[in-house]
């Protein structure tokens, strides 16, 4: 069943818009809260359903669903972990409610806080720090491309105690005439802590990647909100491909990680310090299943795939700038030059 | 007639002309020992601590006038077995200073050497133009040689070593380029003024631009720069992490067992090795030298046995 909100006043879709937080109409800037939206579906929002159970077709790229546009009726194509699309045709938004329903209903939130136009610009500004991106980087027409992607993560809690044991040194050096002596205290150090955490994401798509998603960290976890399907209006969205369970391992090497550095903290004041022994345990607190915001790019240069990411929420930029080898190469050699006649004109100081 | 008259006439003049000839070199003579001032009758070797006999000190005394004239410089011999708590360096400066020494006049030109059995060191020091004629390489050498004697308990040897040494070596061609000086009969002092190193020639705009040593440097400059401008540029190209190990904490830190315990302590003892030998200056001649408690300026050195 695809779903698809549509204006109360003039029947045009509604889309999710981040600096008001609340539905608005690209057509007649009706705006409405989500809250009014679903107190009364049937006066106000208009569901579409228009296919029960979709067909697949198949093709070199894959297995896709057919699904039809609840507005104009083309074809979407979408595979099997999408949850949100927009019509290729017409524009309007498609919500896969069966991809949002049951287990795989998040249960909470970040809506998209960056407008498609500030993202642009953030790329825009990122590119203008470089000086080295191709020149067709920063046009409308390349930038236009981005992409609105609520990225499935698994937000996981844990209590962990770790222990280390550790032999550690101190050395003073007494001097008398001509006799030096080193004196090394030996210590035996133990740690035995309970740490915390809360909320370590691990991103659940399998399309994206973890470094990248890595980076796009920290997310402002005081926005999550309870998931309700009209804020994926306007964006696509993606499913969990990885369940909780198989985020397990990474979320604890996570959570290790920071475990093992709080508690190697602790152990201050020594010349030298060599863990002898470390045990860690975790118990998992709480997992959950969230939605959270990416403005992504996808570029190619020379051949090459570039992923560009901002963080939805925060601002943040991700990823490799594509740069220019010969754009490079010219700016290398023009400050070169300017550099080398600048150091001559300087009196010929060397 | 008249020239026999003459020639008689001549006879007694021809004694007195001599006489007068006679007083006139005289004159002449105590005229120039008056200019330099240089008292030629003086005691020039002050045997305090009775080292040497007194023969030894008599041939001393006039080899000492006689390679004063050779030299133009006043040298005076000591000995001392009580320095008075100074240095050796102090004990021989203020023993010149003191002493109304130098070849020009009071605090002139002049070498002392010092045997002090106080400090047990040997030390030359040199003032006026001895501190240019005799630069450190010669003060060492002067030093080796008096030094051999020395060690030998040979004192009247150890002097006419350093004589040798001073005769020598304050009339061959080397000396100090590093300092020139002049005598001031009316203040009586001797004024050392270092010289700078002549500056070598400013090389002109275009040709410290085409000199291919400075050219290179400058590309080496420049293109370091210019490196780490695009390299600084490729970076801002990425991105880094921001997030660290206590983002995600929750709460703080309950510690169950925290134990620094020391359990034993291990040392080690070393034999520090001392630098035996400082090293050189460099290159050229060079003539150091201080000023003295007396406000004099004193070069030489000396050597403990």
């Amino acid at each position: 069943m695809v779903v698809s909100y549509k204006c109360p006043q003039c029947g045009a879709p509604m889309e999710f818009d981040p600096e008001t937080g609340k539905l608005s109409c690209a057509y007649c800037g009706l705006i409405t809260t989500i809250e009014a939206l679903e107190a009364d579906p049937q006066e106000n929002v208009q569901f579409e359903t228009v296919t029960e159970k979709p067909e697949t077709v198949q093709n070199e790229n894959g297995t896709f669903r057919v699904y039809r546009c609840p507005s104009c009726g083309a074809e979407m194509l979408t595979d099997s972990v999408t949850s949100a699309t927009v019509c290729a045709f017409c524009g309007t938004p498609g919500l896969i409610q069966d991809q949002l329903t049951g287990e795989k209903r998040p249960t909470k939130i970040i809506p998209f806080a960056l407008t498609r136009q500030q993202a642009v610009e953030e790329f825009r500004d990122w590119s203008k720090g470089v000086f080295l991106t191709p020149r067709n980087f920063t046009q409308a027409s390349t930038l236009e491309k981005i992409t609105g992607v609520y990225v499935p993560y698994w937000l996981h809690d844990y209590r962990t105690q770790i222990r280390l044991d550790a032999h550690c040194t101190r050395t003073n050096v007494v001097r008398h005439g001509d006799e030096e002596t080193t004196y090394t205290q030996h210590f035996n150090v133990v740690r035995d802590m309970d740490v915390d955490y809360s909320r370590i994401p691990t991103d659940a798509s399998e399309k994206m990647d973890d470094a990248t998603m890595d980076l796009l960290e920290p997310y402002d976890y005081s926005d999550l909100k309870t998931f309700d399907m009209p804020y994926l209006s306007g964006y696509l969205a993606e499913r969990f491909t990885y369940t909780a369970e198989e985020m397990e391992g990474r979320a604890r090497n996570r959570a290790r990680s920071f475990a093992e550095q709080t508690a190697r903290g602790t152990i201050s004041g020594y010349g030298s310090v060599s863990i002898v022994n470390q045990q860690i345990n975790f118990r998992k607190t709480n997992e959950e299943y969230v939605l959270l915001p990416v403005w992504m790019l996808n570029y190619r240069f020379k051949d090459q795939n570039y992923l560009l990411a901002i963080n939805g929420q925060t601002g943040k930029r991700v990823g490799t700038l594509p740069v220019d080898k010969g754009r490079a190469n010219g700016v290398f050699i023009g400050l070169f030059a300017g550099l080398f006649v600048l150091l001559t004109l300087l009196g010929g100081l060397l | 007639m008249k020239k026999r008259s003459l020639f008689r006439k001549n006879e007694a003049g021809r004694a007195a002309g001599l006489l007068r000839r006679l007083a006139a070199v005289t004159a002449i003579l105590v005229l120039v020992m008056g200019l330099c001032a240089f008292d030629g009758m003086g005691q020039k070797v002050y045997d305090q601590a009775g080292l040497l006999t007194s023969s030894e000190q008599e041939q001393l005394q006039q080899a000492a006038v006689s390679a004063a004239y050779e030299t133009s410089l006043d040298l005076i011999f000591v000995t001392t077995a009580d320095a008075g708590g100074k240095s050796a360096m102090d004990y021989a400066d203020d023993f010149y200073d003191d002493g109304d020494f130098g070849f020009e006049g009071d605090n002139g030109s002049g070498v002392l050497f010092l045997i002090d059995m106080d400090n047990r060191e040997i030390y030359l020091s040199t003032a006026g133009n001895a501190i240019i004629e005799i630069d450190d390489d010669e003060v060492n050498a002067i030093l080796d040689a008096a030094y051999d004697r020395i060690i030998e308990g040979d004192y009247y040897g150890t002097f006419t070593a350093a004589l040798d040494g001073i005769r020598y070596y304050s009339t061959n061609a080397e000396h100090g380029e590093n300092v020139t000086g002049e005598y001031d009969p009316e203040a009586e002092d001797y004024t050392i003024i270092d010289i700078e190193p002549e500056p070598a020639r400013e090389p002109s705009f275009w040709e410290k631009i085409i000199n291919p040593v400075g050219a290179g440097i400058r590309a080496i400059g420049a293109a370091i720069a210019s490196f780490f401008a695009t390299t600084i540029m490729k970076r801002r190209a990425k991105t880094r992490s921001t997030i660290n190990y206590k983002t995600y904490q929750h709460g703080s830190v309950h510690m169950r067992v925290q134990q620094d315990i020391l359990t034993h302590t291990t040392q080690v003892t070393r034999h520090i090795q001392r630098a035996s030998s400082s090293g050189g200056g460099g290159g050229g001649h060079v003539s150091s030298h201080h000023m003295s408690s007396g406000g004099h300026s004193h070069g030489g050195g000396g050597r403990h046995f």
